[in-house]
């Protein structure tokens, strides 16, 4: 009996031991989340503008508070991915990060779902909240107050190559006042320079919420319901069964099957973004896409995969005409990413300095001059060094005239993917009807048939 | 036939450390009358095997040689100029080694877990009748039957209830539990191969049944348990959904998961890199494997591993 | 009972590992799968309990019978036949063939096996990517490139399958070989028997359990597969590659409905069970567990 005791602990002694080497390994381990500030965001190769930013102010932040730790989790993963990865740390109170880089679409289901804390007591007291435009305001606003401080906001254009569009006979400055011109260019494209791609716009759900923001928004906002179209803006409901949605397919369903795209294989690789903005256009292998206003950045940063001088020259900018050309005559859809506390935070307080660090003049020129998107801050509009970090500032600021917002509710995100489904079965050869059909059954089983409103 | 069918559940030769030998024999023996006598038949069989060893090879070349590529592509091709950079450029803290310690820690970690479970466990089951074996063995084998990718879905779900996401514990124990039943299986079948006599002599010598367990029956069955051993390991160095879904901050992420970000990030640009790493993530199991192949015997872990 | 008790607690602490991290997910599934919890909203704090809706969704879903079809598809070429049959093919030609041939194939066929799941899927990506071996070997034959992973997704991950899986088969059939008799073996020759004749009547017959054996154990790991297909396809284009194992994820991480992926995986358990339960009903007839 007594030996067995021996054999026993022996054994229990090894176990633990091995166990406490397993806690060591993984170095963040449990008891020291104390005092440690968790910061969990996204880094590519493509995007290091949060990470140099996070990087910086962590130095800046850790000197100024002896004894908390920044501890930086950055994700590389593609946005879509970033998302489900965000979304599953959240919902653990151990994993859950303190401070959160988040797309503007998911805050109000993360907000539903508990995840974010109201920071409405802390920009309230903020010397530099009243720096941020009312719209920018919006994109961190829920239901019931602020979630998130936005850092940047962004629009989409037509990027087109003016060098193919004269070759093609078209003349440039180029901007179509409807559908059918950019169809036009897209097909003389085809037609009069072979071997070139004549254009792009994003379907399937690889690239995620990139389908839905930098392809089909464009097209949706622009038909007959205009800022309605996807959902009406006062009831809230869902519009289903609308001739502007199937009218968007249509389009989306032209393109492709008359090949003015690339192969729907390459669409349908997460990585056709960066291989459009690094690859295609500055090899001059395609003509046109319809793409964010970050995209001069890749072109602008010295050393990237993607620099590429001559993009002043060579590439021009159009903004997104509607479907007829009826008022405003273009559309374009606007998000932004925002920076939140998440609500199991043990120490919200620190977090909110973080993020003011963050988010400080200094700090934002410096996100934005990395990642190249629009800025929320009046401050910084004003700076020169904003305007300047890449040539194409200027033109990008008339688009936001034209701006639509996507719906701030909880559903949002699950509708978006269902669009990008819809999208998806159109390059793989399902009609606009059938597709369409399948997006209404989805949104009346998401959002409920009293949520949804039939419009001709 | 019979020796064959006792021990045939999962796989017949784990539970047969001798058919090396045997295998051995038959290799020997080459010109048998049942080797292929026509020239015909013979040379059927030949270019059946060569076909079948260029599908093989073919897809397995890349991995070699756009790791030693300058300039990698998707094809296969001999560099034109040879070089260790793709190594160099990821034998970092942050995408190799840090990963490949945590890696060794959730294998190893949960290999012995998994070897001191299924020895304790199999000990009764082999050495005692009782009319509770059978349904514990049936159990047993059934829970090796249940597709644990599927199981994914609810473990996160019950792991977020029970605050075990991002816990290096919680996969380790749910790595060993989903590996247990095959190892008890296995366990038992080495186990039973061991002659009861000498631990008949021990007990008559007032030895505990830990301590036959522990000085006699063990030992005898070192082959075996190594098998067992590698048959866990591989699985658990392998495995990438279980850490992918569980592990969420990047320190604690194994190889399989650090790979996979890597391939999803810069994989189609850095093939080289790429490739690089595949080999190193890949060796540790390739070597045990081959090292185990070599001391136990060709066969000695002839199936159990899932896939 | 003391006795019993004296005997079987070492069987304790496996017990209850299992019944933690296996039972407890098994019966997690059942129980999410009758709510609707989701990964973000209101549902993910506080779900309802909906009955059996997500089991009648599955029945509305028409992603479901696809997935139901392209799983059967994916277990009945890859691993039944294809990797059953060739597995077989190789242990018996290896049987007789020359070493250093044997040697060279039965290498290459295992470290396709040996190395991890994940790295067996780049190098298949990486073959049948657009600019991949595959359509280089096309171009040697002036042959037309095909976008393999996209035009033909489904034979592109059987390919792999075959290409990954058959080791296993291979071994459990040369070591089933390696206890065949040869003095019958021996017999049949001199009585006239050609090889067809001996494989048929003495090696079949011998190594008929293992061959039940192994088919009913690469149905059940072929069917759970994930990482290759994750890896290679991510289940698309579209839906046209998503298993079972890919849908359940996608349902329930990507678009977040955690309840309705708990009840993609009740119906693959429920699939494994089944197959489990055949299972052991055949190895009791063969008297398997006959060791006590």
């Amino acid at each position: 009996m007594k030996r067995r005791n021996v054999i026993f602990s022996a054994l229990a002694v090894t176990l633990s031991a091995t166990m406490a080497l397993a806690g060591c390994g993984g170095s963040g381990s449990s008891n020291s989340s104390n005092q440690t500030l968790k910061v969990f965001y996204q880094k590519t190769d493509g995007f290091k503008a949060f990470d140099i930013i996070a990087q910086k102010q962590k130095a800046v932040f850790e000197k100024a508070h002896p004894g908390v730790k920044v501890e930086l989790q950055p994700v590389s993963a593609q946005e879509s991915d970033y998302k489900t990865k965000l979304s599953l740390a959240q919902r653990s109170s151990e994993t859950a990060p303190d401070v959160i880089y988040q797309d503007s679409d998911s805050l109000q289901a993360d907000v539903d779902a508990g995840y974010l804390l109201n920071m409405q007591k802390y920009v309230d007291k903020w010397e530099d909240w009243k720096q941020f435009t009312p719209t920018a305001k919006n994109i961190g606003k829920g239901k019931d107050g602020f979630y998130g401080v936005p850092i940047s906001t962004d629009t989409r254009v037509i990027w087109y190559n003016r060098q193919i569009f004269q070759k093609a006979g078209i003349a440039v400055p180029w901007q179509p006042k409807n559908w059918d011109e950019i169809l036009q260019a897209a097909r003389t494209i085809k037609k009069n320079v072979p071997g070139v791609i004549p254009m792009n716009m994003f379907v399937g759900t690889a690239v995620g919420e990139g389908t839905t923001m930098q392809s089909f928004d464009e097209l949706l906002w622009g038909t007959g319901l205009g800022d309605n179209a996807l959902s009406d803006r006062k009831t809230g409901k869902w519009v289903v069964g609308s001739k502007g949605f199937s009218d968007s397919l249509k389009f989306l369903k032209t393109i492709y099957d008359e090949k003015l795209t690339p192969e729907a294989s390459e669409e349908f690789d997460p990585n056709i973004g960066t291989k459009i903005s690094t690859e295609l256009l500055p090899q001059g292998k395609m003509a046109m896409t319809v793409d964010g206003s970050w995209m001069p950045q890749t072109w602008v940063t010295k050393g990237s995969a993607g620099e590429w001088p001559q993009a002043r020259e060579v590439m021009g900018i159009a903004n997104f005409p509607t479907q007829h050309g009826q008022k405003p005559g273009f559309t374009t859809a606007a998000g932004g990413w925002n920076i939140s506390i998440s609500a199991k935070s043990q120490k919200p307080d620190l977090a909110f300095d973080f993020i003011k660090l963050l988010t400080s003049k200094e700090s934002t020129i410096e996100f934005l001059t990395s990642s190249g998107n629009s800025t929320v801050r009046k401050d910084v509009a004003e700076d020169a060094r904003y305007k300047n970090i890449n040539p194409f500032m200027e033109d990008l600021s008339t688009s936001i005239q034209y701006a639509h917002f996507r719906p701030t509710v909880a559903e949002y995100t699950k509708i978006s993917s269902e669009i990008q489904k819809a999208t998806e079965k159109i390059a793989t050869g399902t009609s606009a009807e059938e597709a369409a059909k399948a997006y209404d059954e989805a949104v009346i089983d998401i959002a409920g048939k009293d949520m949804t409103v039939t419009e001709k | 036939m019979s020796d064959i069918t006792t021990n045939a559940v999962t796989n017949t030769a784990l539970n047969q450390p001798l058919s090396a030998r045997n295998h051995k024999k038959a290799s020997a023996r080459l010109q048998t009358p049942t080797s292929p006598r026509h020239g015909v038949s013979a040379f059927f069989a030949y270019a059946v095997l060569i076909l079948v060893f260029i599908c093989f090879i073919v897809p397995m070349l890349w991995l070699f040689l756009a790791a030693f590529d300058k300039n990698a592509s998707f094809q296969t091709k001999i560099p034109k100029q040879w070089t260790l950079g793709n190594f160099s450029t990821i034998l970092n803290t942050q995408t190799t080694f840090r990963p490949m310690w945590n890696s060794a820690i959730l294998a190893f970690v949960a290999t012995f877990i998994v070897i001191t479970f299924a020895v304790l466990a199999a000990y009764p089951l082999s050495r005692y009748q009782s009319r509770f074996n059978k349904p514990f063995l049936y159990t047993v084998l059934f829970g090796t039957c249940l597709p644990m990718t599927c199981l994914m879905v609810p473990v996160y779900s019950l792991f977020v209830t029970f605050h075990l996401i991002d816990s290096i514990i919680g996969t380790i124990l749910f790595l060993a539990a989903s590996s247990l039943p095959m190892a008890i299986w296995m366990t038992k079948n080495y186990m039973d191969s061991v002659p009861m006599s000498l631990e008949e002599a021990a007990w008559v010598d007032g030895a505990s049944m830990m301590q036959t367990l522990g000085k006699i029956v063990v030992p005898l069955m070192k082959p075996g348990l190594a098998a067992v051993s590698i048959f866990v390991l591989m699985g658990t160095w392998g495995n990438f959904f279980v850490p992918y879904m569980i592990l969420i901050s990047p320190s604690k992420q194994p190889a399989s998961v650090s790979i996979y970000s890597f391939f999803g990030q810069n994989g189609l640009i850095a093939y080289g890199q790429l490739a690089a790493f595949s080999l190193l993530y890949s060796a540790p199991v390739v070597l045990l494997y081959a090292l185990s192949n070599h001391v136990l015997g060709t066969y000695s872990l002839a199936g159990g591993i899932k896939g | 009972m003391r006795e019993f008790s004296k005997r079987y607690w070492p069987t304790i602490p496996g017990i209850i590992l299992m019944a933690a991290f296996m039972l407890g997910p098994v019966i997690w599934a059942f129980y999410g799968s009758l709510t609707n919890v989701s990964l973000t909203g209101p549902r993910a704090q506080n779900p309802d309990f909906i009955g059996l809706k997500n089991y009648s969704h599955l029945f509305t879903d028409p992603a479901f019978p696809k997935s139901i079809w392209l799983t059967i598809v994916f277990v009945l070429l890859s691993a039944v036949v294809a990797q059953n049959l060739l597995g077989l093919l190789l242990a018996v030609l290896l049987e007789r063939s020359n070493k250093i041939i044997g040697r060279a194939v039965s290498t290459t066929v295992v470290a396709a096996w040996v190395m991890p799941e994940l790295v067996s899927a780049f190098a298949c990506y990486a073959f049948f990517s657009k600019a991949g071996t595959m359509n280089q070997i096309l171009g040697v034959f002036g042959l037309h490139e095909i976008e393999w992973l996209f035009a033909f997704p489904m034979a592109s991950v059987i390919l792999a399958n075959i290409w990954r899986g058959t080791a296993y088969s291979m071994m459990n059939y040369q070591a089933a070989i390696g206890e065949v008799d040869h003095s019958l073996t021996e017999a049949a020759v001199v009585d006239g028997a050609n090889s067809w004749q001996v494989f048929a009547h003495i090696t079949v017959p011998v190594i008929k359990q293992t061959i039940v054996t192994n088919m009913m154990l690469i149905t059940l790991q072929t069917m759970s597969a994930f990482t290759l297909i994750f890896v290679m396809t991510a289940g698309g284009p579209g839906t046209k590659s998503m298993t079972l194992p890919v849908f359940a994820y996608k349902v329930a991480f990507k678009y977040g409905d955690i309840g309705y992926g708990c009840a993609i995986a009740v119906v693959m358990l429920v699939i494994g069970a089944i197959f489990g339960v055949i299972y052991i009903r055949s190895m009791k007839n063969e008297k398997g567990l006959s060791n006590e």
